[in-house]
């Protein structure tokens, strides 16, 4: 790995005071965060951990769950596919807005209950306008509305993205098969990437996600929906626990129009591949040169 | 691709934007004509096998469309719609009919009404609606061909699991097809989901036409 990192940071700093000085400062930061164990703290990079250290972060993280949630839940570490791009698309013709994605999102991937926090906002958008900027996520009236479109807007995935690169302990990074993860154990909370992205699809938990035990989603992953501790960013992982074994993410399956395409680029015979031949496709902000693997189109 | 950043540098042009999508498709073949649809993973809702009726004990029943029109000899003349609620009798009354100027027996076979006419004088049962319906609705059923129309849940790899995807009538109805407004599920209370500029306009905040929520793949009768 290059760069800072915090293991660096923090080895550089024992190296400085002395192991014992070190021992010493970093022990209110111990006592403060009670929630912290010692393991969790000296936890290494998820791209740096071993098989049996693997396996010891996902009981640790499993016996976690069911302590302060009460819930059995099974964590899994889900690697990319070989010959697998992940690709997204989105009809707005057929969008009407009714945010059954959102909710299927907030369901599948265990987000806080009380801020009904999802990773997909649908913006309510006035024809003649792509500018997402303008859109009004808030809204509350029957859709479709005349003289509206609707945009749902999540994460990009882009393969120029600015998230990962302004993080200054690479705690996001993007996988081989597309899709940008970030390490909620490995994250120190600086926010810096919610601030890069251009298409506001991180999220930031102020709190420790609110969820009851019955409402838990116990099929999860590290790298994606397992209840992510307080302090940490996270975003839309297009449901890696669920496509990394080929199944549909949680909002396609939702959509009640097949307004959303998913698939796999590297498969020419894919809708998603059809879709990006046959309809006149558009990125968001293209412009900045982020390089989006979501895709929009309208019906010509 | 560097070096062609370098020579278009050094050319003074100005890089084409639209150039990293061919990148996307890098070590794969080119695409194949034939699209994976297949028919089989379409439902085939309740709605078409039979006409939904109150059952002795208050339940719902499905009776199917023989039942009746075996016996009954019902044959359909070319009404207009506006004329035909009042004469639709039975279990059809109150039918709600707006599909274009079309009327009964564009759709069905006027001789024998639980069956449907293709445009090309075959009959088909109702179970096999799709291909009637494309017969005039050639864009949809592309799309639909290719995955990008009608909403659908399990595998994008078919390898690894089966696939179901809704069915026409689902979402249409046949004899009022127009998409209806939806009262939308709830927005985040997210104090940071962004709060427009500026609302343009008015909004109507009429009630929702029919359903409150979009539709499930429903189990109705019509
Ligand atoms: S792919 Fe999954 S994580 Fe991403 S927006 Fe859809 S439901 Fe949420
Ligand atoms: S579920 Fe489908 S139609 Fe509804 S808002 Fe999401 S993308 Fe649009």
């Amino acid at each position: 790995m290059n760069g800072v990192t915090r293991r660096r940071l923090l080895k550089g700093a024992g190296a400085t005071l002395g192991a014992l000085a070190f021992a010493k400062a970093v022990e209110p930061v111990l006592d403060f965060t009670s929630e912290l164990s010692g393991d969790e703290f000296l936890q290494r990079h998820y791209r740096e951990l071993s098989p049996e250290d693997m396996r010891e972060v996902l009981a640790r993280l499993e016996a976690e769950t069911k302590e302060k949630y009460g819930a059995e839940v099974t964590i899994r570490d889900i690697r990319p596919q070989e010959g697998v791009q992940f690709g997204y698309a989105l009809n707005l013709s057929l969008c009407i807005g009714c945010r059954r994605c959102a909710e299927a999102c907030h369901v599948e991937n265990n987000h806080d209950r009380k801020t009904h926090q999802s990773y997909i906002r649908v913006l309510e958008m006035q024809q003649g306008s792509i500018d997402m900027e303008h859109g009004d996520a808030t809204y509350d009236h029957p859709v479709p509305q005349p003289g509206r479109y609707y945009m749902p807007v999540q994460c990009q995935q882009c393969d120029n993205a600015p998230c990962v690169k302004v993080c200054p302990v690479e705690a996001t990074w993007k996988e081989q098969d597309g899709i940008v993860v970030v390490d909620y154990n490995w994250c120190i909370g600086c926010r810096y990437c919610e601030a890069a992205c251009p298409y506001h699809a991180r999220r930031f938990n102020w709190e420790a996600p609110e969820i009851s035990a019955e409402e838990i989603n116990p099929n999860q992953s590290y790298l994606s929906n397992r209840i992510r501790p307080q302090g940490v960013v996270e975003k839309c992982t297009f449901c890696l626990h669920r496509t990394r074994t080929g199944a549909l993410p949680a909002c396609l399956e939702a959509c009640p129009t097949g307004a959303r395409v998913f698939g796999n680029l590297l498969d020419p015979n894919s809708e998603i591949r059809w879709v990006l031949e046959n309809k006149r496709v558009f990125v968001l902000k293209e412009e900045l040169g982020a390089r989006p693997r979501f895709f929009y189109f309208f019906d010509v | 691709m560097m070096l062609a950043a370098v020579v278009l540098t050094a050319c003074g042009t100005r890089e084409d934007h639209g150039a990293w999508r061919e990148q996307l498709f890098q070590g794969s073949t080119d695409a194949a004509d034939a699209p994976s649809f297949q028919l089989d993973d379409v439902r085939v809702p309740d709605r078409l096998r039979g006409i939904a009726a109150a059952g002795p004990d208050g339940e719902e029943i499905r009776i199917a469309c023989d039942t009746c029109h075996g016996l009954l000899d019902v044959e359909l003349s070319r009404r207009g719609p506006e004329r035909l609620q009042s004469q639709v009798g039975g279990p059809h009354v109150g039918l709600a009919f707006e599909h274009g100027p079309l009327d009964c027996a564009h759709c069905h076979d006027a001789a024998a009404p639980h069956q449907l006419r293709t445009a090309d004088a075959r009959t088909l049962p109702t179970t096999e609606a799709i291909e009637l319906c494309s017969q005039c609705h050639g864009l949809q059923w592309r799309d639909f061909q290719h995955g990008a129309h009608g909403g659908m849940r399990g595998h994008w790899d078919r390898a690894a699991g089966p696939r179901e995807r809704n069915h026409c009538v689902d979402c249409h109805d046949p004899h009022a097809p127009a998409f209806q407004r939806y009262r939308p599920l709830p927005p985040p209370v997210d104090r940071f989901a962004p709060i427009p500029p500026h609302r343009n306009g008015p909004v109507d905040h009429g009630a929702p036409t029919r359903h409150e929520a979009a539709p499930e793949p429903s189990e109705d009768g019509s």
